[in-house]
């Protein structure tokens, strides 16, 4: 279970910012059955910005790593990244510091 | 002094991004609003003139770029700074802001440290300059104050009031005086300079404009209380 | 020192002559016509520094509103203009006034009411006219008065106003126009505009009261032209 320290001021936040986590890993599922490189770089690009601010910067990794294998029409190394996306996401323990 | 507390505008389209920046903004104790594309943004910047703009370039189907034409169209003179959010290095993300005219950039991940220095360091642009050249459409009104009428004769009316007069001008009166005695319309010219009672209290006469024979009568009716 | 010159017009010669006794006795200079035709040439001759006008002259009547209103075409404001007349209506002294007449006084006419108006548009003293002042009911004496200003300069911590008078610091001030709309300020500083003789009021912006009126005073600040270097 991947624990993650993250600053108490986001408290509030952090509902917000993982359930969005949520709907991601559906787009991102639906954008691999589709070949969808688009948006598995927006997606990708976005996530990788907005993760680091909130402590997660494994997560933020992962998302970089989908926006640079989806710039490459890389399908194989995509679909392992957003599994390991999504596992990240639903095995994350968060502790506010 | 201008005060510490700043206005400023976050325009992302990713809302996670939007609360984060929001809640470190919020913590530094600056007024903060959100838009999550730029029809919005333009709409805030307008109503609520935000010092400074927080602006991710890469807004989802909107050109940043474009934004920030608009913004300088409200703002003409530069006072509103636009700092860029992107995920470029910072070499071409020097360029891009340069050449998009933006007055900074901050790049993603954006911690809470490097997102108060660089407001720190922007603290005195973001002061706008005074206005001096306001347009007469804002710059003129008209100043109400309290005052009493103490003596009226036929030909003047005395007010005391804070104010020092040293120019014979117009004046308008609200008076349930006035009123009473059917003077309300009556055009009041300052006679003569204002003269001291005590320090900030000053008796200026009035002269009446225009009394007919009514008016004087019921003037003269005041004749119990001479003075 | 130098009379000041009266001319008097009215068709009624009983009055043209009790007006020039009555402003022979206080040290006028006077002459006065019947006929409008005569006036005209009489100002360019006579010169005078103001005119005594009847407003109802012979069969033309309102004749005298058209004399007011030519005399500040051709003449301009230099010259005061007291009209006179019977009757007391209202509208009259309106239209008067509105002509360009510097003020109304009623037949019959009060010799003392006549030469303290003259004496106060002429700015001449004369300590035997004085009119005795009565006391204002303290229960009615408060009063509100209104002049024009203007904004000098502002910021987010204070709105400047230009005033060519004295306004005393602590004085509560109600400030209206479209984006002040009946405000209240209380003046926390005045300072001397040594250049106009004029006065700077601060008035401090206070940030509970006032604090929803800064994002249409930075509008203002944004839309202000930087002063010319």
């Amino acid at each position: 279970m991947a624990k993650v320290e993250v600053d108490e001021e986001l408290k509030d936040i952090l509902p917000g910012f993982l359930n969005n986590r949520e709907k991601d890993i559906e787009t991102l599922k639906t954008a691999v059955a589709a070949n969808d490189f688009a948006t598995l770089q927006k997606v990708g690009h976005k996530v990788s910005g907005s993760s680091g601010g909130y402590g997660f910067d494994e997560l933020g990794a992962i998302a970089k790593n989908i926006e640079l294998a989806a710039r490459e029409s890389s399908l194989e190394k995509v679909q392992a990244l957003v599994q390991e996306f999504e596992n990240y996401v639903r095995e994350i323990e968060v502790v506010f510091v | 002094m201008a005060r510490k507390s700043k206005v400023i505008l976050i325009v992302d389209d990713d809302p996670d991004m939007r609360a984060y920046l929001n809640k470190l903004l919020i913590s530094m104790g600056h007024e903060v609003y959100e838009a999550g594309n730029t029809r919005t943004a333009l709409k805030l910047v307008q109503e609520v003139v935000p010092h400074l703009i927080l602006l991710d370039i890469n807004l989802d189907e909107e050109s940043g770029f474009n934004m920030i034409g608009q913004v300088r169209k409200f703002d003409q003179y530069h006072r509103i700074k636009i700092l860029m959010i992107s995920s470029l290095s910072s070499k071409k993300a020097i360029d891009l802001s340069k050449k998009l005219g933006t007055d900074g950039y901050l790049i993603k991940p954006i911690n809470n440290t490097t997102l108060s220095t660089t407001l720190k360091k922007m603290g005195p642009e973001l002061v706008f300059p005074e206005a001096r050249n306001i347009h007469s459409e804002y710059s003129q009104l008209t100043a109400r104050f309290l005052g009493s009428l103490t003596k009226i004769s036929e030909v003047s009316v005395i007010l005391r009031s804070k104010i020092k007069f040293q120019e014979k001008r117009k004046i308008f009166i609200e008076s349930p005086f006035l009123k009473k005695f059917d003077l309300e319309k009556t055009q009041l010219i300052i006679q003569e300079f204002s003269k001291d009672v005590t320090p900030g209290t000053y008796d200026t006469k009035i002269q009446l404009i225009g009394l007919n024979d009514n008016n004087l009568k019921n003037i003269r009716k005041l004749n119990t209380r001479k003075v | 020192m130098s009379q000041k010159r009266i001319l008097t017009i009215d068709d009624d010669e009983d009055i043209n002559l009790l007006v020039r006794k009555i402003l022979k006795k206080h040290d006028f200079e006077s002459e006065s016509v019947s006929k409008i035709e005569d006036f005209f040439s009489k100002v360019v001759s006579f010169k005078p520094h103001l005119c005594i006008v009847d407003l109802n002259l012979g069969d033309h009547d309102g004749f005298g509103y058209k004399i007011v209103e030519m005399m500040r075409k051709k003449i301009g404001n230099e010259v005061v203009i007291i009209v006179m007349s019977r009757r007391n209506s209202e509208a009259d002294i309106k239209r008067a006034l509105e002509a360009g007449a510097n003020d109304y006084i009623q037949k019959p006419i009060d010799e003392n009411i006549i030469i303290a108006k003259l004496n106060v548009f002429l700015d001449k003293e004369d300590d035997e006219v004085q009119f005795p002042f009565y006391a204002v009911p303290t229960g009615d004496s408060e009063c509100y008065f209104k002049i024009p200003l203007n904004i000098y300069s502002m910021n987010e911590e204070q709105i400047t106003i230009y005033s060519n008078n004295y306004i005393a610091k602590g004085s509560l001030i109600e400030l209206h126009n479209d984006f002040l709309a009946s405000r209240k300020f209380t003046v926390s500083n005045v300072s001397l505009d040594r250049e106009s003789g004029g006065y700077f009021l601060h008035l401090i912006l206070d940030p509970i009261e006032h604090g929803d009126l800064l994002p249409t005073i930075r509008r203002i600040m944004v839309k202000s032209p930087p002063l010319a270097e």
